[in-house]
């Protein structure tokens, strides 16, 4: 890459937040530059390995090399801090160009009208932080349609009561390939009186250009995608900007300053290069979008004159409000015994998709728990890895450890004579004062910069209702004849999950980004990863990454004319 | 290029010669690559002298033995897979102390429990002497790592040497996934690969 070369926008990290903005302008004909920290893998290059995908941190960074502090509070109320390097607590999620969309398993759900304005359906929660979005559903449904449409999304309108418009009637893409279980699961959600979505995914069910379509193979969230089906932003966007001959990817690029000039705006990106040398590329713009935690760390590091406690941080906002997604998973699990022996063939069929969704009590209105904003469900089956499905499988009920003639007993029952079913729940993880990012002034990484602090805590609430929801789902499972059926929802932070610190808002004083998710206090910053999401909605968030990241794209168009 | 290093290196190149005969050969790879001192589960490798290779070589056999319900921790050269696990540069030294210690504890316990070193005891005295040690916490939290390791050498690729001919998978229906890895692209060589690529 050639130093001196001025771009009109450089932007930081390459994942769905990146993407849609080096679509869109290298297609319009600007020179944008993605500097992306990690390596630059391509469909050939990935593989149904478990040890690289699971068993090793290959696609994030080493914890030794690139820690981050948990914070969180002890059993006696003291709040604790530890490297996770010591904790192996690992909140990276995939470091290669394309980000941890690579790796998603592509469930795909738009948030809803009242995940837009959710101060104003149900008012104050006490210790809460939550406020309206400064835009509603219908500014960001035309760019949910044209995620479907460009990044490739595969599925079934179904008609059901919390179903959000759509411009389009339909998906692009015709559902994929389901398990036998998705019929039960119907049948099961019509003896409950629920309706069954059939849930989108961001995996082609036909091919699109280059791209082929799934191969089923049983392998995919975790996994790279080894037929491009799978919508990352590498495969769907960026590969498609590349061909403009107006974008240059630098993989292996950190990113660990954005320098100011006198007049408060971005003027250099500065950053370590594989050997670890110091490079800067300049540009009109900037847009950041290096997933959560890094994007916050980043503006955090880049004090200037006029940004003491950080970039566009002079209200003291950056970092904060962090949230997850709330919920947990429940299992259950279906026996050979208890059904035709061709039922259970099917059931074991392996790469089909399950697909199916709840969404019922995405608004609670219930006598006994109240009027509160509720959730979604997704039911699928427990991740294909071998290992960690044995892992599973080495304690007893009351927490002794198997071994011997016994496990293999148990392991040889559970891989053949059973298959078990999962459902996961999302709900509104809210925002408090103690769920944020801020720089540790100890621990630093191998590049000797000190390094994000997380301090993580939830509120009750988001337990209450994930705790109703589960309730709701287990029905489900009941129904399906499944046996030895739990469900765990905690305050547990699930890494892959996370969005808000740079919080967008019409108020300078209480949001980092304005609308179109632009600095306030910076004329050519821009953050477009999860970063900007004031509440997160109840579900998965890379669609909503997409399309927000689209709209800004058209934002920052009409700007640069 | 020091022992450990030429280990490595005979053991890749073992691997890489794998990738072809897979199917075509039974002979484990790990006989041609150390050294033997032609008891069974007596060979020494870079990580572990023959004693602590012997005391781990029991251990996963109690741990994962072969029996009627299917193949065994010698099946999948369990140590062997352990031994190359702890020669990962990228591995936590306390993690790799860890389990060198708890081989050392074993023998300890071996001496406290039955007065005898553990390479004379009998295999119903080992099975006595887990069944005592998996009670107490470090033994069952130990004992729980090894299963762990040998986890990953049952299901892992072919290619790691472990799994050979896919036993590990056949034996519960397990379905790998396709594609398989290439030589290159398996840990850690993959880290090298990566870093060449120049697109």
């Amino acid at each position: 890459m050639p130093e001196s070369k001025r771009y009109d926008v450089i932007i930081v990290g390459s994942g769905a937040g990146a993407g849609p903005i080096a679509y869109e302008l290298s297609k319009a004909g600007k020179k944008v530059l993605v500097l992306e920290k990690g390596a630059w893998l391509k469909t050939e290059d990935f593989f149904k390995d478990e040890i690289v995908s699971s068993r090793r941190s290959v696609y994030t960074p080493n914890l030794k090399d690139e820690p981050q502090v948990i914070e969180e509070l002890n059993d006696v109320g003291v709040w604790e801090a530890k490297s996770n390097a010591d904790s192996g607590r690992d909140f990276w999620n995939g470091n290669v160009v394309g980000g941890s969309s690579n790796f998603m398993s592509g469930y795909f759900h738009r948030m809803k009208p009242v995940d837009f304005r959710l101060k104003s359906e149900y008012g104050e929660i006490k210790g809460a932080n939550i406020v309206d979005w400064p835009i509603n559903y219908e500014d960001l449904e035309p760019y949910y349609d044209k995620v479907e449409k460009i990044v490739g999304v595969s599925g079934e309108s179904r008609p059901h009561s919390t179903l959000e418009h759509r411009s389009s009637l339909n998906f692009p893409y015709p559902p994929l390939n389901e398990n036998i279980v998705s019929t039960w699961i119907d049948n099961a959600c019509d003896s409950e009186g629920y309706s069954a979505v059939r849930g989108a995914r961001a995996i082609l069910s036909q091919p699109k250009n280059e791209r082929t379509s799934c191969s089923y193979s049983h392998y995919c969230g975790s996994y790279g995608c080894s037929t491009g089906a799978k919508g990352s932003s590498r495969v769907a966007l960026l590969d498609e900007a590349l061909k403009t001959g107006n974008l240059t990817i630098s993989a292996f690029s950190k990113v660990f300053n954005l320098k100011t000039d006198n007049d408060g705006r971005v003027s250099e990106a500065h950053f370590y290069d594989k050997g670890g040398n110091i490079k800067k590329a300049s540009a009109e713009i900037f847009v950041v979008a290096g997933q959560v935690i890094e994007s916050s760390r980043l503006l955090l590091m880049s004090k200037s004159k006029k940004f003491p406690n950080g970039l566009a941080n002079n209200n003291g906002q950056l970092g904060k409000n962090i949230v997850f997604s709330g919920g947990g998973v429940g299992t259950g699990e279906l026996h050979k015994r208890d059904m035709a022996e061709k039922d259970f063939e099917e059931l074991l069929k392996p790469g089909v998709f399950v697909n199916r969704a709840i969404q019922n009590w995405y608004t609670i209105d219930d006598v006994d728990f109240g009027k509160a904003k509720g959730g979604t469900v997704d039911f699928l089956f427990e991740h294909s890895n071998g290992i960690g499905k044995a892992m599973r499988q080495k304690w007893s009920n009351d927490g002794t450890l198997v071994y011997g003639s016994d496990l293999k007993k148990k392991l040889k029952y559970y891989f053949t004579q059973m298959r078990k079913i999962s459902f996961e729940v999302f709900n509104d993880w809210l925002p408090t004062d103690d769920c944020f990012v801020s720089i540790d002034s100890d621990v630093k990484d191998k590049w000797g910069d000190n390094v994000a602090r997380i301090r993580i805590s939830n509120h009750n609430q988001d337990i209450r209702v994930g705790e109703f929801l589960a309730e709701k789902a287990e029905r489900i499972l009941v129904n399906l004849g499944a046996k030895n059926i739990k469900s765990n929802i905690s305050g547990g932070a699930p890494p892959n999950l996370v969005a808000g610190g740079c919080r967008f808002g019409d108020d300078p004083k209480t949001s980092v980004l304005d609308k179109n998710c632009k600095a306030h206090e910076v004329d050519n910053l821009y953050v477009t990863d999860a970063s900007f999401m004031p509440t997160g909605g109840s579900v998965p968030y890379t669609w909503t990454i997409y399309a927000n990241s689209f709209r800004v794209a058209d934002s920052i168009l009409e700007r640069m004319g | 290029m020091n022992e450990h290093q030429k280990w490595l290196q005979s053991r890749r190149d073992f691997v890489k010669q794998f990738s072809f005969l897979a199917g075509a050969s039974s002979l484990p790879w790990f006989v041609e690559s150390c050294s033997s001192s032609g008891v069974e589960g007596t060979i020494s490798t870079p990580n572990f002298d023959a004693t602590q290779y012997h005391i781990l070589y029991k251990v996963h056999q109690v741990l994962f033995p072969k029996d009627q319900f299917g193949p065994g921790a010698s099946d999948f050269k369990t140590v062997e897979y352990l031994d190359w696990a702890l020669s990962d540069k990228n591995i936590d030294q306390s993690d790799k102390e860890y389990m060198l210690k708890g081989i050392r504890w074993m023998k300890e316990s071996s001496e406290e429990e039955y007065n005898k070193d553990f390479s004379e005891l009998s295999d119903s005295e080992i099975e006595g002497l887990m069944s005592f040690v998996v009670k107490q916490s470090w033994g069952e939290s130990w004992l729980s790592r090894n299963l762990t390791y040998i986890f990953e050498a049952q299901f892992s690729d072919q290619l790691y040497g472990s799994n050979i001919d896919g036993e590990g998978w056949k034996w519960l229906k397990h379905y790998p996934g396709y594609p398989r890895p290439t030589s290159d692209m398996i840990y850690d060589d993959i880290f090298a690969t990566i870093s060449n690529k120049n697109y």
